[in-house]
């Protein structure tokens, strides 16, 4: 592929040969306006429909204006991206688009964080003269996971896109032909009614307020003001990384101190970690695992592969697309469905309160949390393990709307016995991260013998699967990591086919990159490298652990002795345990 | 396996098919025949030069001639001299011919027209 | 064989079915019988012979009898008069409207005259449900000299230098498009048949699958030969179960006779054709539309580069034309690349099949030779303008299409020299306007086409064209301003630069080139408030004639808005304020003392 010479805005360069336009002009140091476009490039993750015109550009010789982002360079093109013709035309799309617009920015939630909303600001628009009819509104529609708000919609696709491509859910798709045209569900169902498994993914990369999370934040709030309550918070992996992001922070900054210092300055009555529950999961999968092994190793009739069951949004998946292979599964529950449990029961206990009482809120990367925690199988008696779940996003709204001034804030430490954890649960947050953290403990369970290192290499990194084989303890594990659910999907659909691989351990992370990456995160806006900082500061995290594996935690050792007795005892199959029931696959 | 195996195949079928549209064709090229025209209406019929023009067909037919086209028309009023037959020749007059019986009809097809002799029985030239 | 003295050619094209031409059909034949004459005469049903205006036609053979309007009931008529005692049957017969002498032969008609039927060669003239009535027009001869003794490249150079130029509206060169297709290896691809004939009034396409269906399958198929492609598919729209039906009669028919199907003619060359149908959008007659649409996705255009010669159907290599494009290709193969070439103009060989509609006495489909002037065909081949009206405009392209006027009457057609005066070719519509034509109104109804068909995507059309419609309702209703004209020509300009398909660049051609046109008819619109054309139901004013008014007091009585006063045996009046513009009172007046303008 050789270069080709080019001139763009007087400025003569040379470019690698099949370079868009777009990306010609950004080494150029020109930005062209996009909106429409995406390319979350390491996670091979692209939207180009070239719909929006937003991105159009003069090129001598073309009798129209092209679109930047899916035309080529070739040798000795000219182009113009400020011409006033090109200038005119952006302005004019624009205008277009807000003419068929609600213009409710002051009061819409993506205020502040909507790519429309800047491109005005970037296009100069200060009049639209083009008024006239609306697409005919659709309702807003507030489910558990997601809000949608379909005047909005600008027809980007991107939804569309991650609905289809990189999850193979399909819930999403352009309906209605023309001028009523937007994106939404088949016979315009609520998403809550259709397969969707509220991933988020979605509200990740809408350009604006046409989906975006169901924000709960009143209810924390009214919960922080009940004094009849002792509110209990638990925060995710993920959330330490990113959140600093919602108050200019690079992306990747740990900001585990002062999140905890902000959550407490709310009126949090005890500030807990995730991290710790995910230890116990680790404890309790592990052993679940080593068990299917042996068993399988016995000739015993055993479920393999064994998969992991801490996203949720994988679970909505298989209860409806493998939901005759609901035995698969590790019948574990997530991270935040054990603290919840343990929260409600051993803390209660201790605390002497009534479960009632206890208001447990996570802090989750993840909108499908928020679904998740409204099972039935996490519920006693019709209360919840947890009671409310925020978004990492709602939560930086939240700290904001409680006047915090986040980046002067002193750090300060979780509080005890659900605080500490290893450097095996830092790593959920990252695709690999559940099965490396659980390699850790079956590995010295099996070999009975400390690990030299406690890296599991092969398993980390952006490729959507990947496949290794462990020998431990003399026994070959085959592992697959996966992240994206259209991977997940080929994946399960080989399995069914009769498992040629011969796969032990699925790990299964709905998001790109893993939680990281989730649906509630704060916007990338298509920037992977924030995506692989915050990997990057999760393993940070991890080395800087002074304790690396789960069965090492002191707190979880703890907890099994005065409580649980052992993992897969009887009293954590009771809570720290679940089942899944098949759902309709359309 | 199709009907037709080879382009050998497809003329011979091209050939035998043509018969299906002969007519139509020579209609598409009809200022380049010699055009027989039989002059039919009631008295026309009454005469008999229906079969005339019936029997004309198959002469035509059974010599194979493409370039001569039968026509029928209606009685063009010399009622005495029908069966009345015209023949007109690409870029020449009518030439009418009266009480054709079925041996004058062979005679005007073989001996005028194929074969380009004179013979009797010229009624008028028309320039028709 | 039966030998047949007299052949009868009863039209079979949409048109005259929906009028009866099916029982004419069965008329004819049952006389026949009766008379004893079924051995001696046929009756075929064959393709349109286009001259849609005074259909059914029923054609005799081979005196070259054409009759015209013909019902069931005469069917009997003129097999007793004119089949059993050769009288024609006069009042049958066309009658020239100026000299008002009957024609008998359809080549003396001046529709007729100047056209030049090449794509429509074989419509009506063949039954398009009898293979073997095409294979004696040479059908499938073409097909077989390509590939027992033809390379891929000379079939390809015979299409190049023939000079066809895509008929489907783009006008790109097919011989070109075929030697890109033929570049690309793979080991599938394919051969598509753009069959989706949207723009209405349009029945070029239709008229060519349902008269000569043959001619396609013959041309898919060599195609593929020249670009190795081993399967064709037809994209057909829905609407056209004539043509649907044909055409599946006439793929079984090419596969019993191993014209389609593994090895044809011994040779190595496999190739079958499927059709799949439209589902109603227009939008999908756009070739990346279409084979999404094919492929089973929503029917949305997608960026080119890359084309479907390179990326096309499931992403193979595609070569894809218009019906008509392909009904050239086995003449051009036969009759050579040199003979096309002498017609038409230099840089547009060969002719061109019109749609002619409107204010035109000659309603009806044409084929002409490109260069013959667009004076030729609305005046000599059309007949002139109905009831004596003056020519105002006319409409080519379709609703991509502009407007021509007076000025522009003696313009050579051809694709270059129609987009130069601010049209297109288009597909071959072409629409006739006269006095009484309000010309922001066609751009309306030309946008409300548009606007309903844009498939939603990208921002320009998906708004662009409301925003459009809903200005050109404004000026219509009465409330648009000089701002709103301004305002039309400033989003035009923007949809037709940066549309992402040619649904949308070319929306707004019809609003373009009327604007430049009729600019006064425009500016009455917006600053009189009034519709010259007398079109615009809001901006007429209905006046009662003093002279003429009788005061019956009936326009009072019916009424709805209580608009009019008067008393009876006195003049009335009525109240512009208070007029709704119903037209009511002006229907019921028996004196003609009501007018509107």
């Amino acid at each position: 592929m050789s270069d080709v010479t080019i001139t763009i805005d007087g400025k003569t360069m040379k470019v690698k040969q099949g370079t868009s336009i777009l990306e010609a002009a950004k080494e150029a140091g020109i930005t062209i306006p996009t909106l429409c476009y995406f390319n979350l490039e390491n996670a091979d993750i692209a939207c180009k429909p070239a719909s929006c015109r937003v991105c159009v550009v003069e090129v001598e010789g073309s009798r129209n204006l092209l679109p930047s982002c899916v035309t080529s360079v070739a040798e000795g093109m000219v182009v113009r991206t400020n011409s006033k013709r090109a200038i005119n035309a952006r302005k004019m799309n624009i205008e277009l688009l807000l003419s068929d617009h609600p213009n409710d920015c002051l009061t819409c939630p993506k205020s502040g964080s909507c790519d429309l909303q800047r491109l005005t600001q970037i296009v100069e628009v200060r009049s639209i003269d083009v008024t006239g009819t609306r697409r005919s509104t659709v309702p807003v529609e507030v489910g558990k996971a997601l809000k949608r708000d379909l005047s909005k919609c600008i027809m980007c696709r991107r939804c569309e896109t991650m609905c289809s491509t990189v999850q193979s859910v399909y819930a999403l798709s352009a309906i209605h032909r023309g001028f009523p045209a937007y994106v939404g569900t088949a016979f315009e169902e609520p998403l809550s009614d259709t397969v969707c498994v509220s991933c988020g993914q979605c509200s990740a990369v809408c350009p604006v307020g046409a989906i975006t999370e169901n924000d709960e934040v009143e209810k924390v709030i009214d919960a922080l003001a009940d004094k009849t309550k002792t509110v209990v918070f638990q925060t995710a992996p993920s959330v330490r990384v990113a959140i600093g992001e919602e108050f200019g922070l690079p992306a990747g900054t740990e900001v585990t101190g002062k999140m905890i210092t902000a959550l407490r300055r709310l009126g949090a009555d005890y500030v807990f970690d995730t991290n710790f529950a995910a230890d116990l999961t680790i404890m309790e999968e592990s052993a679940e695992i080593i068990e299917r092994i042996k068993a399988f190793l016995n000739d015993e009739k055993v479920s393999l592969p064994i998969t992991t069951s801490c996203c949720p949004g994988w679970v909505n998946f298989f209860e409806s697309q493998f939901s005759d292979m609901l035995d698969l599964p590790s019948t574990a529950k997530s991270p935040q469905g054990m603290f919840g449990a343990v929260a409600k029961n051993y803390f209660t206990q201790k605390l002497g309160i009534r479960r009632e009482d206890m208001i447990v809120v996570s802090i989750m990367p993840c909108t499908a949390k928020k679904v998740e925690a409204d099972r039935e199988a996490l519920k006693v008696n019709g209360n919840p393990d947890v009671d409310i779940v925020l978004t990492t996003r709602e939560t930086a709204r939240l700290f904001k709307l409680a006047n915090i001034d986040f980046t002067k804030l002193e750090d300060s430490e979780f509080d005890d016995p659900l605080g500490e954890s290893t450097g095996a649960a830092s790593i959920f947050g990252v695709t690999g991260g559940v099965l490396e953290a659980a390699l850790r403990t079956v590995y010295e369970t099996l070999e009975e013998k400390p690990l030299k290192k406690v890296e599991f290499f092969d398993v980390r990194g952006f490729t959507g699967v990947k496949t290794t084989t462990l020998k431990i303890a003399g026994i070959p594990i085959n592992v697959a990591v996966v992240h994206g659910l259209a991977n997940a999907r080929k994946v399960m659909d080989e399995v069914k086919a009769g498992n040629p691989r011969d796969l032990h351990v699925i790990e299964v992370m709905a998001c790109p990159g893993g939680c990281i990456g989730g649906g509630g995160q704060p916007y990338h806006r298509g920037d992977g490298s924030v995506l692989s900082k915050r990997t990057s500061a999760i393993y940070e995290i991890d080395k800087d652990k002074k304790i690396r594996k789960s069965h090492e935690n002191p707190f979880i050792k703890e907890l099994y002795q005065n409580y649980y007795g052992e993992p897969l005892s009887h009293l954590a199959h009771e809570q720290l345990h679940t089942h899944y029931t098949a759902t309709a696959k359309y | 396996m199709g009907k037709v195996q080879s382009k050998e195949d497809l003329l011979k079928l091209r050939e035998s098919c043509r018969q299906l549209l002969h007519v139509r064709v020579q209609g598409e090229r009809i200022e380049d025949l010699t055009q027989i025209t039989v002059f039919m209406g009631n008295s026309g019929y009454k005469s008999g030069a229906k079969e005339i023009m019936n029997h004309i067909f198959e002469k035509i037919q059974e010599l194979g001639k493409e370039d001569i086209v039968l026509l029928q028309a209606d009685s063009s009023g010399l009622v005495a001299f029908e069966p009345l037959v015209g023949v007109k020749r690409p870029g020449s007059d009518q030439v009418l011919f009266g009480k054709v019986d079925l041996k004058k009809a062979d005679e005007i097809l073989q001996d005028y027209i194929i074969d380009g002799n004179s013979i009797d029985g010229i009624l008028a030239l028309t320039n028709s | 064989m039966q030998n047949y003295k007299m052949h009868m050619l009863v039209c079979g094209g949409t048109g005259c079915k929906s009028a009866n031409a099916d029982q004419i059909v069965l008329n004819l034949k049952r006389s026949l019988s009766e008379c004893g004459m079924a051995d001696d005469v046929s009756v075929t049903q064959t393709g349109c012979f286009g001259f849609c205006e005074k259909g059914p036609i029923v054609k005799i053979l081979p005196d070259n009898t054409f009759y015209t309007q013909v019902r069931p009931e005469d069917a009997n008529e003129i097999v007793t008069s004119h089949i059993l005692y050769g009288r024609k049957v006069h009042r049958l017969l066309y009658k020239d409207q100026t000299t008002l002498e009957s024609i008998e032969d359809s080549k003396h008609m001046d529709f007729y005259k100047k056209q030049h039927r090449v794509a429509l060669r074989n419509c009506g003239f063949i039954d398009p449900g009898n293979i073997e009535e095409y294979i004696a027009r040479d059908g499938y001869l073409a097909l077989t000299e390509c590939i027992t003794s033809k390379s891929r490249e000379e079939v390809i150079q015979i299409v190049k230098d023939s000079g066809l130029r895509g008929r489907g509206g783009a006008g790109f060169p097919t011989g070109l498009k075929w030697e890109i297709s033929s570049r690309y290896d793979d080991e599938q691809k394919y051969v598509v048949c753009n069959a989706d004939e949207g723009d209405p009034g349009a029945f070029m396409d239709r008229s060519i699958l349902e008269g000569d269906p043959h001619a396609v399958l013959e041309a898919m198929a060599i195609c593929g030969y020249a670009t190795k492609a081993s399967e064709g598919r037809i994209y057909i729209r829905a609407e056209y179960p004539l043509a649907i039906k044909r055409l599946e009669n006439a793929v079984k028919a090419a596969e019993e006779y191993g014209f389609l199907g593994e090895k044809i003619l011994g040779t190595d060359f496999s190739f079958k054709v499927s059709l799949t149908f439209g589902a109603g959008a227009f939008v999908c007659g756009e070739e990346t539309a279409l084979l999404r649409s094919m492929e089973g996705g929503r029917g949305e255009p997608t960026t080119k580069p890359p084309f479907p010669s390179e990326h096309g159907l499931f992403g193979k290599p595609t070569t894809i034309n218009n019906v008509e494009t392909f009904a050239n290709i086995p003449v051009i193969i036969r009759q050579g690349a040199k003979w096309y070439r002498s017609m038409g103009t230099e840089k547009s060989a060969g002719t061109k099949v019109f749609a002619l509609a409107g204010k035109i006495n000659n309603v009806g489909l044409i084929e002409v030779p490109m260069g013959t002037t667009l004076r030729e065909v609305i005046f000599d081949i059309g007949g002139g303008i109905k009831d004596g009206k003056k020519f105002k405009a006319v409409q080519t392209g379709g609703p991509s299409g502009g407007c021509l006027t007076e000025k522009d009457l003696d313009t050579p057609i051809d694709f270059d020299n129609l987009v130069a005066k601010g049209s297109m070719m288009g597909s071959g519509g072409m629409i006739v306007m006269d006095e009484d034509s309000c010309m922001p109104a066609v751009a309306k109804f030309y946008l409300q086409f548009t606007q309903e068909e844009s498939c939603g995507k990208c921002t320009p059309c998906r708004i662009g064209t409301t925003r459009l419609l809903e200005l050109l309702e404004l000026i219509c209703n009465g409330e648009g301003t000089m701002e709103s004209l301004e305002e039309l020509r400033r989003l035009s300009s923007v949809i037709k630069d940066t549309a992402l398909c040619g649904l949308g660049q070319t929306a707004p051609n019809p609003v373009l080139s009327t604007l430049n046109a009729f600019w006064d008819e425009y500016v009455a619109h917006v600053v009189d408030k009034k519709c010259p054309a007398g079109v615009c139901t809001k901006l007429l004013d209905y006046t009662i004639h003093a002279d003429k008014c009788k005061g019956c007091t009936m326009c009072f009585r019916v009424c709805p808005a209580g608009a009019i006063s008067g008393k009876v045996k006195e003049v009335h009046f009525i109240d512009v304020s208070k007029c709704i513009k119903c037209g009511a009172c002006m229907d019921t007046c028996k004196f003609n003392a009501i007018t509107r303008g």
